[in-house]
Parts: structure tokens; C-alpha cells; sequence
């Protein structure tokens, strides 16, 4: 009964009210209420960027309110001034958390390093094998792949911490512990990208496949010539959301890596405290850097993806 | 010829799929078998054989069925809203609009801030003495424990969307250019409306994305975990106390037996669910690659 | 784009590269072969968070006095990242987050180390798991071991189902109290009997001039003193039920809320680091006794000799003394190497390890081995135990003379001692909860009855899981 006032309301109010308006308006309305939302989807990163230009003293003046256990607080009786008031722009722009961070403590590049050195094969790795996979679920038939889809699907389910302990015993007798293959290993062979890549893969029409296939190509052809280009936007979206996840990942270099040297950035940056905070929002800064340049990158590519797939075969 | 074919396919299947299966079975499905068998034991070291003791006393907890049920009510809520809002916004940023491309990386912002930066603007936003309490105070409301009071599952799924939208913006959008144009044109020549077009053609092509973005909201859905626990700690107010806590404390404690009976009871409840989902995939996909 | 595909390969073979030999070069046994006890080379693992001058001390001086034994200390660190005293807290944190994970991990998978540091491990878990050995039963079956030489009442604290599965090293007394005996005048203190209402209201009209009534307590500390040791009045383990809705855990809210706001006890942790040692401005001195120095120079240094040590009131009477276990060790019940780690858990608790308290290698806390603590109590006793002039410095520039040690107080100290019947829980968890979820009310911005309720909430979440 509701949907049925909503629909009317849509119909007899606001569609003619947009339709009424001439398309220019009807696009500026559309900008704006975009921005609107941009804006608040930006606000913790331009936050986290101009928090970091500012010098130690002046975070720990602005953020006085939400900081410091106990202590300080709880001698004096609450009254109603104390609330956090955002500081948009430094009083001094400084970039002294930025040298201590780049100069002062080289640690911070070499688990930078370090997360590189785990993320970048991962994402390699992952996007052949699950190719290689998400075709043979889509494009070929054979019996048991509805059932070994759904294994794939319900495994991929599984939180982390159920196949921890097996995982390490696993790891341990492969020789891999305090490798960053123990990481990197289970990293590519993850149901995610064969999950992605298979619904991609389903959208090329068989009228393709079958052209081709009467052209006298075999499979490997196919799956090259064919499959592959149109699949871009789809490995452009894995790209970017594989590195976006194992980017972040915390728990696994917890375990897996003894040594204090090969931990990477995510970690460190899984416990911040009062005191650091102006480094953590320098370190962060740098931290997002990498993931906003592939994102730009990675963008581009959907934009080529839609010329491709607009072109007949 | 057919039989041929099929044989053929098999063998090619095989090929392709080696890779993937071989590291799937090594790194995911065994461990995933390891820990089943060790949800039928009572310790992980040395223990002995106790059947289905293990998924007995589970349901028989109150704090598993606490949490099971907010995990169950959280997904419920933010899974459905999270793929509107993300459709909606695909379908708006699809065409041609002014500064499309600036808007499209600005959603995809929130995936990319590390965990460390969400934790620190969380706590200056909502914190007792955050900022929003103090722009509550001034508008003359008062202010309220955000985290300590049932208003923690809104935030918590707030958060959630806040964070995600952009991921499944990124993987709509893919789907959407996938839909070839010219069936767009067809339609219209054929005199179809616009309405009738994004019912009959989007929606219904859109369908192997919609499946893949419904399981990918719900693996995120768990996923907004590790910035509750850095938040909230092990134990945050009761309303967001929720699977993966439970799964989080058994694991520190090393009750390893109910960890993994809880991670197969919820791998159940959801199996039954892709199991469904799936079903009515399989038969929309057939029918569009024929 | 030819090119960009060959850049990429070549950068990606790189990474794979160093991702390998990364791997390659840190390969150490865990555990040793596994031959019989005393044949062949052995190598120990001890799982440390941090390795300090003390672990290096203890792993030389055995490995000396046990050839072909090889000690390896295991240390769980996340980062070499040198920090401020800030940030020091929060690399504990981290540290420690690995530690407990990697730990557990290890053990649930049957490859723990053969000793740990179980100071902040939760041991009772992994006693129930059977993964700790019964170290009391080692002691009974090892027929060179002289349990009459160790203060085995404080052993015995730490028993956990009968069984002893983590065994206290060094002693910190937590609830021993030093009063100023001028400003207490003739007060009539039963020290055994004692409740916190009765200090509040014996120090209300005591407390010096801008001083507190606890020094070396900061206030953010109160309430876990109050309720640790003791806090099984609140918590049954056993039964999982807590009783923090309870109008006495609210009254002992209340009461010490009321005694921070009235001034009773005050004081910041920066504060205490700021005024540092010297004359005190508290009615008690609260910070524990960590060495049996402490006891003789102590009252000189902040009462100019004149107070007595007193027994911290309790929620619940006759509890005895009780201390913090500097180094808790425990043998992992799986270990291969069972009677060598036993060994060296002996050897850690011999008289030559356990009577160095000085430097960077000693042992902090107090001995249990009882000939290690009768010679530091002696070494009290010489003329020249405080140096040459028998002066202590005190901040100021001040210097004040410590006068002879008498027999008599040499045995009090003892008597503290062998009365010690309890241990402070070290279950984290649950004293963190009380923590963070009581700041609010002692900053006034919630009430008393949501506070206890969500403490209510969260211990019983946590008993109940």
C-alpha cells in the first residue's frame, strides 16, 4: 500500500516537476546532489590529508576532548565545553610529520616496501589464475561445475579465523613459515577473483564464442583473444579491489611473519595512539597514496572497457 | 558431435581450472575440511572424538544466539539498503555527467583510507566528546553516548555503508557497460519506454552482478568487524556484539572447537541462502547466453 | 603496451624473488630432534614478548652449566620502530596482540615453544586444554628438587584446579601499604579487617595539604585497587555469573568517585612521574614494595623513618597479602624436550639466578627461593649496605641517614612473605572492561546504574561465551 502512494507520488509530483525542467537543470540537479554526497564520502580522507600538515602540539590542542585516558579527565567535572571542534585548515602548515616519517624513521619505507612485496604478486598471481578459472566456469561445460562453483562460493565465505590454525600447519609443513609466500600463496588462489571474473566472463554472448570457435580457434584462443579484452572492466575492477583488501590486511602478517623486519605498513598502523597521531596521519597519507594512484589508474581502464565492448566483434 | 563435446570440454576444463583448484584445495577447501574435523573435537590438541556436542551447547549459549541474531539483523538491514543506494548511484553516474569521473573516484575514496584512519575520525566524530556531540549540543540537543547505547548499530552501519558503496558502485557500473548498446537500441526502436527498457534489459542483465554483489556485500558485511574491535574492543555494547566477536574471543581463548562449530553454523545459514540465490541465477544466466 | 607488459613482468619476477629468498634464510628448528634427554644436541625455545639483559643472562649462564643445550629466545615484536614513552604503550599493545596470537596459534597447532612467559597469557585457558604441563607434578617426581627451599605458599596462589600450570618466579607486593606513622598519630588500624569506607573515613580528616591520601596511586588506578585482589566477590567463575548490579559494586563506585572528587585521593600518573621520589605528600605510600630495599629505605625517604607498613584494605576481610609474579613461566605440555625445560625452570629457580636483582640482568621483584632472599635480607644487615655513609640521596639535594637494620625488622619483612595468600588476577579482560567502561562516571557524563549495568553486561558476555 505504501510502494502504491509512492509510486503516485513519483508519477504525479515529482515526475512532471523533472520533466519540467529543461535537461540542463535536470543535469545541474543531478551534480548537485552528487557533490552533496561526495562531499561527505571524501570528508574523513581530506580530514586524515589536513590533519597531517599540522604539527604535533596543534593535534594534541584540537583533539584534547577525545583523548588521554583517564588522568586529566577525571579530575575535572564535565562541564560543557569540552567537544572536539574540527580544524580544517592548519593554523602553521607544516610538513614536520612528513619528515619525521620519510626522513627521521626509514622503518616506515621499508614496511612500505613490505606491503608492496606482499600486494603486487597477490594481485598478479590472482588475476591469471582466476582468468584462467572464471573461464572454465563460464564458457565450458562440463559436469561437475555447478557443484564446484558452489564449494568455491561457501569456502570464500569462511572468516579467516577457521582456517587459521589449519592454514599454519599447512604453511609450516610447506616450509613457508616466515615467508612472505605463506601470505602471498594463499593470497592468489583466493575464490574471490574466479567469483568476479566468471559473472564477467558470462556476459559474452555465445554468438562470439561460437564465431570464433568456427573460425577453427581452439579454447586457448578464445580465451585470449576473445575473452580477455572484453573482460577488462572486470579485471580492472578485481585489480582494484584485490589491492585495496590485501593492502589492508592485518592478521595474516601477524601470524605469519616472525620477523619484526618484514612486517608490513597495515600493521602499524593497526594500533594508533595519542602522542602519534600526527605521524599516523602523515603515515596514513602516504599509506593511501598507492591505493588512490591505482584507483585513477585502474579507472581509466573502465573507461576503455565501454569503448570495447560497444565495438562488434 | 554433441558427446564429443562435452568429453572434449572436460578434459579443457580441467586444463584451465588446475591452477585455481590445485591452491584452492591446498590453501582453502582443506584447512576449511581440517576445521570441521575439528569442530567434532573437544580440543585442539590431543583431543577426543565428542560428535555434535560442540553445535548442541552452541545453541544452547545465550551469547552465540545473541550474537547471531544481531549479526543476522545487522546484514539484513545493511545488505539490501547498501545495493539500492550503490545501483542508484551507478545508474546516475552511467551517463555522461559533468565531472563523472571526479565524482566516480570520490565514492571509491572511503575503501581506501586504512583502518588506522577510520578508527582515529570514528573516535573525533562519535566519541562521547566528538565533534558531533558538540554540533548536537550546539544546535541545542543533548549529546549522546553514540557507541554505548542501541544507537551503536546505526553507527555501525553507517559506517558500513559509508565505507562500501563505493565498492559496489565499482562493480555495478562494470556491469552495466557490459550491457551491449545495441540492445538498448533495439528496444527503444521497437518503441519501448524508458522504464520498460531498465525493467526488462538492465535489470534482467544486471542479474549475474546483482548475485555477485549481494555475496560480496555480505562477506563485507563481516568485514566491518576489525574497525568495531579497534573501536569497541572485544566486547562492544550489546546490540553490535556479533558473530565475528564471538568467533574473535574464541579464538584468543583458544576454545578452537566452538570457533570453528560457530563458523559452520553461520557457513550453513548461508549456504542456504547462496543455495537459493544461485538457483534462480543459474536459470536467468542460461537464458541470456543461451 | 608491449613494453609496459615486459616492465611489469620484470618487476613482478623481482618481487617474487625477494618474497622468496625472504623466506629462505630464517629457518630454525623449533624444537630439537627428538632423542632421549640427555643425548645429542638440544635446543630450548623460550617464547618471550621482548628479549631483555635478563633472558640473555639466564640463556648464557645455562647453556655454561649445560653443554650441549642450546637456549634460543623467541621474541614477538611487530616493529623496530624506536619510540617516544607516547608511543611506548602502544607498541606494547601491539606486541603484545602478536604475542598472544602467534602464541596461540603456535600451541593450537602443536607447535608451541617449550617454555613461555605467561605473565599475560590467559593460562588458565590453556591449562583446561591440556597444553601446559603440571609443574607441581614435576616437582614431586624430580627427586633433587627441595620444595621446603621456596616460598611454595606463593606457588600454591597460583594453583588452578589443582594443578600448577603457571609458577611464579619474583614477587611484587600489590597491597602492602607504607603509613605515615606521625600524621596517623595513634589511629587504631586492624589491617586485617579493614573496608575501603573505613580509609575513607580515617584519611578524610588526615589527608595533608594538597596531598593525597594514597601516594603513588594515581586516581585513574582506584577502582582496580579497590577491587584487586578480592574481585571474586563480584565475579564467580565458576558458576559464570557476575554481580557488578549489585548495590555494593555500586557503592564501591560511589565511594570511590566520592573520594577522588573530595580530594582524598589525588593525583595524575604525570603528576607521580613529576615529583618523582622524596618527601611524600600522601598520607600512604600505595606503590607497592617491588625490592626488600624498599622496605628499610622507604619510610626513611618519604617519613623521615617514622611508618609502619600496613595491609590495603580489602572488599573482604582476612585476605592476607598478595603480589604480582614479575616473571610467570610455564612448559608447554607438548614440548619435546619436557625434562631439559624443567630444568631450566629449576635453574631459574635457584639461589645463583635468583639473588642477582641489580641491573640490567637481574631479576626484578623478590626471590622465592628462600636462601636467595635470607642473602639479600643479610646483605641488609652490613655496614656498608647503603655505601660508605650509610646516605641515601634524595631529590632536593637532601641527604638522610638509614640507621642500622634490625633483626627485628629483617623478620617482618620475612613474615610478609610467608603471609601471602593470594595473587592479583592477571585475567586482563575483565579488569580493561571495569576500566573503560567506569571512565565515564568518573568523569560525571554518565550515571552510576548504566555504568555497572554495562559492565554487568560485558563481564557476563565474556564469562558466558
Amino acid at each position: 500500500m505504501a510502494s502504491e502512494g509512492a509510486k503516485s507520488f513519483i508519477r504525479f509530483r515529482v515526475r512532471p516537476l523533472i520533466a519540467g525542467m529543461s535537461a540542463r537543470m535536470r543535469k545541474t540537479l543531478l551534480v548537485a546532489v552528487l557533490a552533496g554526497l561526495a562531499v561527505l564520502f571524501v570528508f574523513p580522507i581530506a580530514l586524515t590529508l589536513t590533519q597531517s600538515l599540522m604539527s604535533e602540539n596543534e593535534i594534541t590542542m584540537n583533539l584534547a576532548p577525545v583523548s588521554a585516558e583517564g588522568s586529566s579527565r577525571s579530575l575535572d567535572p564535565r562541564a560543557d565545553s569540552d567537544y572536539v571542534r574540527l580544524k580544517w585548515i592548519p593554523d602553521r602548515v607544516t610538513l614536520s610529520q612528513f619528515y619525521y616519517v620519510l626522513v627521521k624513521q626509514p622503518q616506515f619505507l621499508f614496511m612500505f616496501w613490505n606491503s608492496v612485496i606482499l600486494t603486487v604478486p597477490i594481485i598478479a598471481g590472482q588475476i591469471v589464475v582466476s582468468a584462467l578459472a572464471g573461464y572454465a566456469f563460464s564458457q565450458l561445460r562440463f559436469r561437475m561445475r555447478e557443484p564446484l562453483f558452489f564449494i568455491y562460493i561457501v569456502t570464500m565465505l569462511m572468516p579467516f579465523q577457521v582456517t587459521l590454525v589449519p592454514n599454519f600447519i599447512i604453511a609450516d609443513r610447506l616450509g613457508l613459515l616466515n615467508s612472505y609466500l605463506a601470505i602471498i600463496f594463499p593470497g592468489i588462489f583466493g575464490a574471490f577473483g574466479v567469483f568476479l571474473l566468471r559473472q564477467f566472463m558470462t556476459y559474452i554472448p555465445y554468438a562470439y564464442v561460437e564465431a570464433a570457435r568456427i573460425d577453427g580457434c581452439n579454447q586457448l584462443q578464445i580465451f585470449l583473444r576473445i575473452v580477455m579484452p572484453l573482460c577488462k572492466p572486470g579485471i580492472a575492477a578485481l585489480a582494484m579491489l584485490l589491492f585495496i583488501d590485501n593492502w589492508n590486511m592485518v592478521e595474516q602478517p601477524l601470524i605469519f611473519l616472525q620477523d619484526a623486519t618484514k612486517q608490513p605498513l597495515s600493521v602499524y598502523l593497526s594500533v594508533i595512539g595519542e602522542g602519534e597521531r600526527g605521524i599516523a596521519f602523515a603515515a596514513c597519507s602516504i599509506y593511501m597514496m598507492p591505493m588512490i594512484l591505482m584507483m585513477l589508474y585502474a579507472e581509466n581502464h573502465l573507461v576503455e572497457g565501454i569503448q570495447l565492448s560497444g565495438i562488434k566483434g | 558431435m554433441l558427446k564429443r563435446r562435452k568429453f572434449n570440454e572436460g578434459i579443457t576444463a580441467g586444463l584451465f581450472l588446475a591452477p585455481s583448484a590445485v591452491g584452492f584445495a591446498l590453501f582453502f577447501f582443506i584447512p576449511f575440511l581440517i576445521g570441521c574435523y575439528y569442530s567434532l573435537m573437544d580440543s585442539p590438541v590431543d583431543g577426543s572424538f565428542v560428535g555434535l556436542r560442540n553445535y548442541n551447547d552452541l545453541l544452547h549459549n545465550e551469547v552465540f544466539r545473541r550474537a547471531a541474531w544481531n549479526t543476522f539483523r545487522f546484514t539484513a538491514i545493511s545488505v539490501p539498503l547498501n545495493m539500492l543506494l550503490s545501483l542508484g548511484l551507478a545508474m546516475m553516474l552511467n551517463r555522461s555527467v559533468y565531472l563523472r569521473s571526479l565524482f566516480r573516484i570520490s565514492f571509491l575514496f572511503p575503501l581506501v583510507i586504512p583502518v588506522a584512519s577510520v578508527v582515529l575520525i570514528w573516535q573525533i566524530v562519535f566519541e562521547l566528546n566528538g565533534s558531533l556531540n558538540g554540533l548536537m549540543q550546539s544546535w541545542g540537543m543533548s549529546p549522546r553516548d553514540w557507541m554505548e547505547s542501541h544507537n551503536s548499530l546505526a553507527v555501525v552501519i553507517i559506517v558500513y555503508l559509508w565505507k562500501n558503496i563505493g565498492y559496489n558502485m565499482v562493480l555495478f557500473l562494470a556491469g552495466l557497460q557490459n550491457i551491449p548498446v545495441d540492445y538498448y537500441e533495439a528496444a527503444s526502436i521497437d518503441g519501448a519506454g524508458k522504464f520498460r527498457q531498465w525493467r526488462s534489459i538492465t535489470l534482467v542483465y544486471l542479474t549475474p552482478t546483482t548475485f555477485f554483489v549481494f555475496i560480496i556485500s555480505i562477506i563485507n558485511s563481516f568485514k566491518v568487524f576489525r574497525e568495531t574491535y579497534m573501536i569497541a574492543g572485544e566486547y562492544p555494547h550489546e546490540d553490535i556484539y556479533m558473530m565475528q566477536h564471538y568467533m574473535n574471543n574464541m579464538f584468543k581463548s583458544l576454545d578452537y572447537q566452538k570457533l570453528t562449530s560457530a563458523a559452520f553454523l553461520m557457513a550453513l545459514a548461508i549456504t542456504l541462502l547462496v543455495f537459493v540465490l544461485f538457483l534462480v541465477e543459474r536459470r536467468i544466466t542460461n537464458s541470456i547466453s543461451g | 603496451m608491449k613494453k609496459n607488459m615486459l616492465s611489469l613482468t620484470v618487476v613482478l619476477i623481482v618481487m617474487l624473488l625477494s618474497a622468496c629468498s625472504g623466506g629462505g634464510t630464517n629457518t630454525e628448528p623449533n624444537t630439537g630432534p627428538n632423542t632421549g634427554p640427555n643425548t645429542g644436541p638440544i635446543t630450548l625455545t623460550l617464547a618471550v614478548t621482548r628479549t631483555e639483559g635478563f633472558f640473555e643472562e639466564l640463556k648464557q649462564k645455562f647453556e655454561a652449566s649445560h653443554p650441549g643445550v642450546t637456549v634460543n629466545i623467541k621474541e614477538y615484536v611487530t616493529s623496530t620502530v624506536d619510540k617516544s614513552a607516547s608511543g611506548f604503550l602502544q607498541q606494547y599493545q601491539r606486541d603484545m596482540e602478536k604475542f598472544v596470537s602467534t602464541v596461540t596459534t603456535e600451541m593450537a597447532s602443536g607447535h608451541g615453544p617449550d617454555l613461555l612467559v605467561t605473565n599475560n597469557l590467559p593460562y588458565k585457558k590453556y591449562a583446561d586444554k591440556h597444553m601446559l604441563a603440571d609443574i607441581n607434578k614435576l616437582m614431586s617426581d624430580d627427586t633433587s628438587f627441595d620444595s621446603s627451599k621456596y616460598f611454595t605458599n606463593v606457588f600454591d596462589t597460583m594453583k588452578y584446579k589443582g594443578g600448577l600450570y603457571a609458577i611464579p618466579t619474583s614477587v611484587q607486593f600489590t597491597n602492602l601499604w607504607l603509613g605515615d606513622s606521625t600524621l596517623l598519630g595513634g589511629a587504631k588500624i586492624d589491617d586485617n579487617t579493614w573496608s575501603w569506607q573505613d580509609f575513607a573515613d580515617l584519611a578524610k580528616p588526615l589527608v595533608p595539604q594538597g596531598g593525597t591520601a594514597l601516594g603513588g596511586l594515581p586516581t585513574d588506578q582506584l577502582l582496580l585497587t579497590m577491587l584487586n585482589p578480592g574481585i571474586e566477590q563480584f565475579v564467580d567463575m565458576e558458576n559464570k555469573k557476575a554481580s557488578f548490579d549489585s548495590p555494593e559494586f555500586k557503592n564501591l563506585l560511589t565511594l570511590a568517585k566520592t573520594m577522588i572528587d573530595e580530594g582524598i585521593v589525588s593525583g595524575s600518573f604525570e603528576d607521580m612521574i613529576a615529583a618523582g621520589k622524596g618527601r611524600g605528600t600522601g598520607l600512604f605510600e600505595a606503590g607497592g614494595f617491588r625490592y626488600v630495599d624498599e622496605f628499610v629505605i622507604g619510610p626513611i625517604e618519604r617519613f623521615n623513618g617514622n611508618a609502619t607498613v600496613y595491609r590495603a584494605p580489602s572488599t573482604t576481610p582476612n585476605q592476607g597479602y598478595s603480589f604480582r609474579s614479575n616473571l610467570t613461566l610455564s612448559i608447554n605440555d607438548k614440548s619435546k624436550n619436557k625434562e631439559m625445560a624443567w630444568e631450566f625452570l629449576k635453574f631459574a629457580l635457584s639461589e645463583e639466578i635468583q639473588v642477582e636483582r641489580e641491573g640490567k640482568s637481574g631479576m626484578r621483584g623478590m626471590p622465592v627461593n628462600k636462601d636467595a632472599f635470607h642473602q639479600l635480607l643479610d646483605k641488609l644487615k652490613a655496614p656498608d649496605a647503603f655505601g660508605e655513609s650509610r646516605t641515601i640521596q634524595i631529590d632536593e639535594g637532601k641527604e638522610l641517614t638509614v640507621p642500622p637494620v634490625t633483626q627485628v625488622q629483617l623478620d617482618n619483612i620475612e613474615s610478609y612473605m610467608t603471609g601471602i595468600r593470594s595473587v592479583d588476577e592477571t585475567d586482563d579482560k575483565i579488569f580493561n572492561l571495569i576500566q573503560t567502561e567506569s571512565e565515564p562516571f568518573f568523569s560525571g557524563q554518565k550515571s552510576v546504574e548504566d555504568v555497572a549495568k554495562s559492565i554487568q553486561n560485558k563481564v557476563e558476555t565474556y564469562l558466558n561465551e
